[in-house]
C-alpha cells in the first residue's frame, strides 16, 4: 500500500481525477483535474502548489558537515555560504552519477540534502572517520513547491519573520507560517520563479491551508506530476532514472552516466587538494572526454503535423510529456536517443532532452528524430539547442 | 639523514620478516615499533619481575622453516624446542589423555579410551600431514586476483596448479571436500572417543568466534597443521628464550643488513600525498619520509587510524569496516611455585595442555560468546614455557600462560543477555572505543578470572595453592596493549569468506592498497594469522616485484 504524505488529507480531497502515482512509496497526484493543462499554466502564469514531500531528505550536522558534503558531491560545498542552496549531482568512485539533489546550508555546521532515492548509507559510509552525523529526516519534514510568477507575492503575505522579497535565487531563509516554523528556499523543478517550503510534518496542513487561502487571489492551483514533468523539461532539468540511470541501478556499465555526459559538467568543481568521491575518474574524463554528451532538441513541429496529416490524424504527440526513449539519427547513423520529450505549451514547440554523441551535441547541429505514426517509423528534422528551453527573467530576478 | 626505501609500521613477526627480506635485497629499511619490545603479539617480555612471559602467542610451530633458513635465523640464536608431549587433554580428576611425539606412546594412551581410535590415529596423522601439505600450496603462493586475472597472473598461477596436479586429483578433491566441513563432522568421520575428538577439535577454534560445529572448522584444523609435523594434533614447536626469540633473531638478521629498528616509536599517521604514501608521522610529531610504507598493523587500524577513512573511498571503507574482527580470547598468565600435580607433569605438560574434554563442551563454551558473554565453562589452552626454557623464570618457579575461550571483545551488559535486548545494532566505528566493549569494568574482569580459575581447579586439582601471581589480559587489553583491533589476534577471522583473494578484502589481496606505495604485511593479509611469517614473506616478494 502506498504511504500518504502529511498533506494527503488536502491533496486527496482535491484530487478529482483520482490519478495517483507511486513516488518513492507515496501516493502522489499526477493531476488534480482530469487533464494537467490548467495546472501547467498555473506554473507559468499564476502559481502552482506541488506536494514534494516524497523527496528524500537528510540532515547533516557536526563540525565536519561541510567537509563531508564536500567529499560526497561534485560541487564545491565550501563555496556554499550560510543561507544558500546548491543543486548538485553526486557520483560513485568511478565518477558515475548516483543521484542528484539540493544541498541546503542551514547554518555553518547544519545542512539539509535532498535526493530522489535513499542515500543514507552512502552518506554515512562517506562520513566514516569524520565528525559528521547524517540523519534521515524524510518523514519528519513535509515539503511544498510553490512555483510560478505570483509565488513571491503569495509567500510575502504568508511568511513572517523572513524577507521573502530579498531572497535570492538559490537562497534560504527561516521564518514562520502562522505558528509553524518553516524553511523557505528559492528553488524548484520548474525553471520559473518559485520557492520550496520545508516544514515539520505535524505543521504541514496549517501551512497548506494558509497558502491556499492567500493563493486564492493569485491564481494558485494545486498541481501534480504531469504538469511538473512538462515544466521541468522546458527548464532542461534532469529526472533520475529517466534522463540518466543511477550507477547503483544500472544493469550494465554503458547505462551509467558521468555528470559530463549528463550535461552537468559545470557542476564538477575540483579545486587543489579537494578529494571528492569520483574526483580522480572525473579528472581523467575531463582530460579525455567521453564520446557521449547531453543535448536539448527542438523537433520540427510542422513536419510532425505533416506526418500525422498524411494518414488523416491530428498530431497525437501533444499530450503529456513522454519518457519513452526514441532514437536520434545523423548522417544515416544512430547518434543517440531522446530520454524525455514534450510539447511545450508556452513555446509551442516539441522539445526533447537527449543523450547523444558528443560530436553531434553542438548547438545548431541538425539531427533526425524518430517518429512512429500508425505503426510506421519515420524521421523528422530536429535541431540541437541550448537548454533551458524556457528561461524567464523572473526565475532569477 | 638517509632516506629510507621502506618504513615498516610495527615490529610484529610478519613485519620483521618483511623487513629482513627487504633488507636482504639492499633496501634501506626502518622499523618503527610503538611498544618497548619487538615481536608484537609474539613478544616475550618481563611482565612479572624476573619472569619473561610470552604475552600472547606461545607456539611457533607454524613458522615457515624456509624463512628460518633464508634469513639464517639459527646463526642469530634461534633454538627450537620440541617437547615429548604434543598435547595433553585434561579430563577431570587425575585423568588425562596425552598425544606424544612417539607414535607408540600415543597409541597406548588413546587405547585407554578407544582401541579403534588408537588403531586409526597414525592413519589420521598421515592424512592430516598430507592434507596440510596440499593446503600449503595455496598458502605459499600469492592469492590469485580472481577479479582481474591478467595474462601475467595466469602464468603465475601455473606454478601452484602444477604443484597441485603433482599431488594428484584425488587428494586435491578430498581437500576441497573437507575444507568447508565443521570440525565435528570431520572428526566424527574418523574417531569415536569424545575425549580425543574434543582435544583435536579445539584447534578449529583458533581464529574463529564459532564452535566446533561451525562450517569451515576443518579448514582451521588443517591450517594449523601446515607448519612442523602436527603429529595428528597441530604444528607445535617452542623456542628457547620464549617466542620473542623469533623476533629477536629476525631483528638481528635485519640489522645485519642495515635495518634500523626503533622501539617506543609510535606511528601516529601515514602521510599520503596525491594518493601515495610518502612517509609517516610519529606520535611526537617527528616526520619520517619513506620510499614506501609497509604496515604490519591490521587492515582496519592501518586504513582507518593511520591513513584515515576520509582519504579512502566509501566503497572501500565499507568493506574494511565489514572485515569480521572478533576477538574471543583472553589470556591469563600465572607464576607457579611448582608444576601442577599431575603424574609425569614435566613431560605431559610440556606441550599444549587443554581443557577441551568433548566437542559438546567446546560448543557450549562458544554458545555464550554468541550472546556477548564469556563462557561459564571456558576452553583453556595452557602452555608452561618454563618446561621449554627454565631460565624464563627464577629457579623453582614455573610460568603458565592460558588462552581462555570464549571471552568476546564486545561484552553485553549483564541483564541484557539475549540478542536484540540492547536495541539497535551498533554503527560501524572506525576505531572501536573502549566504552562499547563492557570490559573496562573491574567486575567483568574479576568474574572472568574467577570463572577461569574455577575451571582450572576443576581440571587440575591442587593448582589453587601453587599460584603466586597472575595477570589477566582481556580482549580489550589485547587491543590497547598490542594494537589488535577488537582483540582479534588473527587480524580478521579465519573464516572461509576471509581467505585467499578475499583477505583482507576481495580485490586487495596482493598487499597493495588504494594508496600507492602503501603495503600491508600483517596477519590480516593472505594467507592469514598465526605465527607463520607467511604474510610477511609474500608481502616482501610483492613489494620487491612492484618496486623494481
Amino acid at each position: 500500500m502506498l504511504a500518504e504524505t502529511p498533506f494527503h488529507p488536502r491533496t486527496s480531497a482535491l484530487c478529482h481525477s483520482r490519478r495517483w502515482r507511486n513516488w518513492s512509496g507515496c501516493a502522489s497526484a499526477l493531476s488534480y483535474e482530469p487533464g494537467h493543462e490548467y495546472e501547467y499554466y498555473a506554473v507559468r502564469s499564476g502559481a502552482a502548489l506541488f506536494d514534494v514531500s516524497p523527496l528524500r531528505k537528510y540532515e547533516v550536522t557536526g563540525a565536519d558537515a561541510a567537509a563531508l558534503l564536500d567529499r560526497v558531491v561534485t560541487r564545491n560545498v565550501f563555496c556554499c555560504a550560510d543561507g544558500r542552496v546548491l543543486y548538485t549531482p553526486w557520483c560513485d568512485e568511478a565518477g558515475k552519477m548516483i543521484d542528484d539533489g539540493t544541498v541546503q546550508r542551514v547554518s555553518a555546521d547544519t545542512f539539509r540534502v535532498t535526493s530522489a532515492d535513499p542515500c543514507l548509507r552512502w552518506f554515512q559510509d562517506c562520513a566514516l572517520g569524520m565528525d559528521a552525523d547524517v540523519r534521515d529526516i524524510t518523514l519528519d519534514i513535509a515539503a511544498l513547491a510553490l512555483q510560478g510568477p505570483t509565488s513571491r507575492e503569495i509567500l510575502e503575505r504568508v511568511v513572517t519573520g523572513a524577507d521573502i522579497a530579498a531572497l535570492p535565487f538559490f537562497g534560504l531563509a527561516q521564518g514562520s507560517i502562522g505558528a509553524a516554523p518553516v524553511t523557505v528556499t528559492r528553488t524548484g523543478y520548474t525553471g520559473d520563479l518559485g520557492y520550496e517550503i520545508w516544514v515539520g510534518a505535524g505543521d504541514a496542513l496549517g501551512v497548506w491551508d494558509a497558502l491556499a487561502e492567500v493563493g486564492r487571489g493569485y491564481g494558485l492551483a494545486p498541481a501534480g506530476l504531469d504538469a511538473l514533468d512538462v515544466a521541468r523539461i522546458e527548464a532542461g532539468l534532469l529526472l533520475k532514472d529517466v534522463d540518466y540511470v543511477s550507477a547503483w541501478t544500472a544493469l550494465i556499465e554503458s547505462r551509467k552516466s558521468s555528470p559530463y555526459e549528463a550535461g552537468l559538467g559545470w557542476a564538477v568543481q575540483p579545486r587543489p587538494g579537494r578529494d571528492f568521491v569520483g574526483a580522480g575518474a572525473l579528472a581523467r574524463e575531463a582530460a579525455s572526454p567521453s564520446e557521449w554528451g547531453f543535448a536539448g532538441l527542438e523537433v520540427d513541429w510542422p513536419q510532425i503535423e505533416k506526418r500525422f496529416a498524411a494518414v488523416g490524424l491530428p498530431p497525437l504527440v501533444a499530450g503529456r510529456a513522454s519518457r519513452e526513449p526514441v532514437p536520434i539519427y545523423a548522417g544515416g547513423k544512430q547518434v543517440g536517443y531522446v530520454t524525455s520529450s514534450t510539447f511545450s505549451p508556452i513555446l509551442k514547440k516539441y522539445i526533447a532532452l537527449a543523450t547523444i554523441r558528443r560530436k553531434a551535441a553542438r548547438p545548431g547541429r541538425r539531427v533526425k528524430f524518430e517518429l512512429t505514426v500508425e505503426f510506421v517509423r519515420h524521421t523528422v528534422p530536429a535541431r540541437v539547442v541550448k537548454t533551458p528551453f524556457f528561461d524567464p527573467a523572473r526565475k532569477r530576478s | 639523514m638517509t632516506r629510507h626505501d621502506a618504513v615498516i609500521v610495527g615490529a610484529g613477526h610478519n613485519a620483521l620478516v618483511t623487513a629482513a627480506l627487504l633488507a636482504r635485497t639492499g633496501q634501506r629499511v626502518l622499523v618503527l615499533e610503538r611498544r618497548g619490545v619487538i615481536g608484537g603479539a609474539a613478544a616475550t617480555e618481563e611482565i612479572f619481575p624476573g619472569c619473561r612471559v610470552n604475552v600472547a602467542a606461545q607456539d611457533a610451530g607454524l613458522f615457515r622453516r624456509d624463512i628460518v633458513a633464508d634469513l639464517g635465523l639459527a646463526s642469530h640464536g634461534l633454538e627450537w624446542v620440541h617437547p615429548p608431549a604434543v598435547a595433553t587433554s585434561l579430563l577431570g580428576g587425575a585423568d588425562a589423555l596425552t598425544l606424544w611425539r612417539d607414535p607408540a606412546r600415543t597409541r597406548d594412551e588413546i587405547a585407554r579410551h578407544s582401541r579403534t581410535d588408537a588403531a586409526r590415529f597414525q592413519e589420521w596423522a598421515g592424512y592430516l600431514r598430507k592434507m596440510a601439505r596440499v593446503l600449503r600450496i595455496g598458502l605459499d603462493h600469492p592469492a590469485p586476483p580472481l577479479h582481474d586475472l591478467t595474462a601475467r597472473e595466469r602464468v603465475r598461477l601455473l606454478r601452484p596448479l602444477v604443484k597441485a596436479a603433482r599431488v594428484g586429483r584425488r587428494t586435491v578433491v578430498e581437500l576441497l571436500r573437507v575444507l568447508p566441513l565443521p570440525a565435528r563432522d570431520l572428526l566424527d568421520d574418523w574417531f569415536e572417543s569424545d575425549a580425543l575428538k574434543g582435544m583435536l577439535g579445539s584447534t578449529a577454534l583458533l581464529g574463529a568466534s564459532q564452535g566446533p560445529s561451525a562450517m569451515g572448522g576443518a579448514f582451521r584444523l588443517l591450517y594449523h597443521a601446515t607448519g612442523s609435523d602436527p603429529h595428528g594434533f597441530r604444528s607445535s614447536a617452542f623456542l628457547k628464550g620464549g617466542i620473542g626469540a623469533l623476533a629477536r633473531a629476525m631483528a638481528a638478521a635485519a640489522r645485519a643488513k642495515g635495518t634500523e629498528i626503533r622501539t617506543g616509536a609510535e606511528v601516529e599517521r601515514i602521510v599520503v600525498d596525491d594518493g601515495a604514501a610518502i612517509g609517516v608521522v610519529l606520535a611526537g610529531g617527528e616526520e619520517i619520509p619513506a620510499g614506501c610504507v609497509v604496515s604490519g598493523a591490521d587492515p582496519r587500524r592501518t586504513f582507518f587510524d593511520l591513513v584515515g577513512a576520509p582519504r579512502l573511498g566509501p566503497e572501500f571503507n565499507r568493506k574494511v569496516a565489514n572485515i569480521r574482527m572478533r576477538g574471543t580470547t583472553a589470556i591469563l598468565h600465572l607464576i607457579l611455585d611448582a608444576l601442577p600435580p599431575l603424574s609425569d607433569a614435566a613431560r605431559r605438560l610440556a606441550g599444549h595442555t587443554l581443557v577441551a574434554p568433548t566437542l559438546d563442551y567446546l560448543e557450549r563454551a562458544s554458545d555464550d560468546a554468541k550472546y556477548g558473554r564469556f563462557s561459564p565453562r571456558p576452553h583453556l589452552d595452557i602452555v608452561v614455557p618454563t618446561l621449554h626454557d627454565p631460565t624464563l623464570a627464577p629457579a623453582g618457579r614455573h610460568l603458565a600462560s592460558i588462552q581462555i575461550r570464549y571471552a568476546p571483545f564486545q561484552l553485553r551488559p549483564s541483564g541484557a543477555s539475549r540478542p536484540g535486548e540492547t536495541g539497535q545494532p551498533r554503527p560501524q566505528q572506525p576505531s572501536p572505543s573502549a566504552q562499547d566493549t563492557g570490559w573496562p569494568a573491574d567486575t567483568a574482569r574479576d568474574a572472568l578470572l574467577s570463572t577461569t580459575l574455577a575451571t582450572l581447579y576443576d581440571f587440575l586439582p591442587g593448582m589453587r595453592d601453587r599460584i603466586l601471581d597472575h595477570r589477566l589480559l582481556t580482549p580489550l587489553d589485547l587491543e590497547t596493549e598490542l594494537g589488535l583491533t577488537r582483540g582479534d589476534e588473527y587480524h580478521g577471522q579465519m573464516g572461509l569468506d576471509q581467505l585467499l583473494f578475499m583477505r583482507p578484502i576481495a580485490g586487495w589481496a596482493r598487499y597493495r592498497t588504494p594508496v600507492e606505495r602503501l603495503f600491508l604485511c600483517g596477519s590480516g593479509t593472505h594467507p592469514g594469522g598465526g605465527v607463520t611469517g607467511a604474510p610477511g614473506q609474500l608481502a616482501a616478494r610483492e613489494i620487491l616485484q612492484q618496486r623494481m
